[in-house]
């Protein structure tokens, strides 16, 4: 579903007068980038169906909070969604390290899977995992999440360079993990807009 | 390191293309996961909405809150509202657990039960009778249940009421002379006739009497109400309208009836014995043929009823669809 900015606020200001109608054009925008991120974030899909349920169920109790000044909506659920997640890690103490990204890789290797290399998948799994928290959380953000660098950092609470900086170095880590040869580099496409695609 | 160089790192095709497919393959729900979590979220925005506007319904009542000026409730004293409210249904769903208790047939709030049922039934002629067939329906439950019990006191308290909504609602539908109506009732009672005569094979033995009575006199009064809303104009084939409705040529039941303890519907499509009770002759089950001059003497005369049309007249008069008996 496409929503131009407008759009979502007037959905926004209709969902917090008490329109489950809108709450749920709004669910059906971010429910897919904001599910993506949480499930890159933690251990078990049914964690980041629970906790992807667990962001909106919050997100439409603190509506009636949420003033978009300077902050837009989507950021603001994403800074709610990384709320939730470090939540669930602290007091679970499931973060996704190596060995858990391989089993998280494992699962349900549908015919589909097989068609894209299911072993790209399981080291792009690895190489994820072996970011630090910050780079991964960035690089979450933003290829699954579709954030920009700006609305990346409003999430984080960083400044928009310091986002960049971590990309840059999660992306040349990865990337050498990867085995991904620079020569292939195009050098034409924007990240945010990159990040967008995967997020969306 | 510029912005410049992490778009082209990040731009690179191959890198892209590979957290594409990750993203896609292992991030992404599928159709199971997504209806789960929009319905539970859906859910949670519903029962939102509800406190919403229940809260603001008891902000409105309490005349002093808007005085001090400050109109903003504290997150506080919102969820104590929450809580109060979901108290108060709590409270509310106990006492009627007990008056549902009370509200069975015979029970102390049986009547007013009847009476909220009544109150609440739509006005629209076709809606309202459909709604009383309803209502029927749920009594003749009742009396089966109760019967199957052997309580022989709540089993007539519900064919009690079957009798006197029957009668009310026949007199409704005669009164709006709505055709839809009259053939929904007449077909909904023909059934519930049947299940009368149902009902009294599952009588137990101790309560035999008293029950089969009950029923016995149900099922006069069903037929009497099929024979009053008979004649109400119903929204008929125009092809074929002689042999519709079977019993009204007379041919069919009313030719073959022989004196019985108990009355059939007139349009029930089946007129072959019954194991149980069977029709009298209704007066007005006597043939007609297209000769005949309009105006029938009927058993229960009616004001307001739509008259007939003859040879004579023109078939204009009435509903087009409607032929005569």
């Amino acid at each position: 579903m496409t929503l131009d900015e407008t759009a979502i606020e007037r959905l926004v200001q209709e969902a917090r007068v008490g329109d489950a109608w809108a709450f749920g054009l709004l669910f059906d925008h971010y429910h897919l980038p904001v599910y993506r991120y949480i499930a890159s974030r933690v251990h078990r899909p049914s964690d980041a169906e629970d906790l992807t349920q667990l962001v909106f169920v919050k997100a439409l109790e603190a509506l009636p909070r949420y003033e978009a000044r300077g902050i837009p909506f989507g950021g603001w659920l994403f800074r709610l969604a990384r709320n939730c997640v470090i939540d669930h890690v602290r007091t679970r103490h499931d973060h996704l390290d190596l060995e858990a990204a391989t089993q998280h890789a494992g699962r349900d290797a549908g015919p589909d899977e097989v068609t894209v290399h299911r072993q790209e998948l399981d080291e792009v799994a690895a190489a994820l995992a072996a970011l630090t928290d910050e780079q991964r959380d960035a690089i979450a953000l933003r290829f699954f999440g579709g954030l920009s660098a700006r609305e990346a950092a409003v999430v984080m609470g960083k400044q928009e360079g310091t986002i960049r900086g971590l990309q840059f170095r999660a992306i040349a880590a990865m990337r050498r993990q990867l085995r991904i040869d620079e020569s292939t580099t195009t050098g034409g496409d924007d990240a945010a807009s990159d990040g967008r695609r995967v997020g969306r | 390191m510029t912005d410049g160089m992490i778009d082209v790192m990040a731009g690179d095709v191959r890198f892209r293309r590979r957290l594409e497919a990750y993203a896609e393959f292992r991030l992404s729900p599928d159709l199971a996961t997504t209806s789960r979590m929009r319905a539970r979220v859906l859910a949670h925005a519903h029962r939102h909405a509800d406190l919403e506007r229940a809260d603001a319904a008891l902000t409105i009542v309490q005349p002093g809150a808007g005085t001090s000026g400050d109109v903003t409730r504290s997150p506080r004293a919102v969820r104590r509202t929450a809580l109060s409210l979901m108290a108060a249904a709590t409270l509310l769903v106990s006492v009627a657990g007990v008056a549902a208790a009370a509200s069975g047939p015979g029970g102390a709030l049986y009547e007013a039960r009847l009476f909220v049922e009544e109150v609440t039934l739509p006005t629209d002629p076709s809606e309202r009778a459909i709604a009383e067939l309803d209502r029927l329906a749920q009594r003749l439950a009742e009396a089966d249940a109760a019967a199957r019990a052997g309580d022989h006191v709540a089993a007539a308290a519900a064919l009690a009421a079957y009798e006197r909504i029957m009668a009310e609602a026949s007199s409704e539908v005669l009164a709006a002379n709505d055709p839809v109506a009259a053939a929904a009732f007449e077909t909904g009672i023909g059934r519930n006739v049947e299940v009368l005569q149902a009902l009294i094979a599952h009588v137990p033995a101790q309560a035999a009497a008293a029950i089969t009575r009950a029923v016995e006199r149900a099922i006069e009064r069903s037929a009497t109400a099929i024979d009053r809303v008979h004649d109400v104009p119903k929204p008929t084939p125009a092809a074929g309208g002689a042999n519709n409705g079977g019993s009204g040529t007379g041919g069919s039941a009313g030719g073959a009836a022989t004196p019985k303890p108990t009355k059939e519907p007139a349009e029930r499509p089946e007129p072959t014995a019954k194991p149980t009770k069977q029709p009298a002759e209704r007066p007005e089950a006597t043939p007609r043929t297209p000769n005949e001059p309009a105006g029938q003497p009927e058993p229960t005369p009616r004001p307001a009823r739509t008259p007939r049309p003859t040879p004579d007249a023109p078939q204009g008069g009435g509903p087009p669809s409607h032929q005569p008996d």
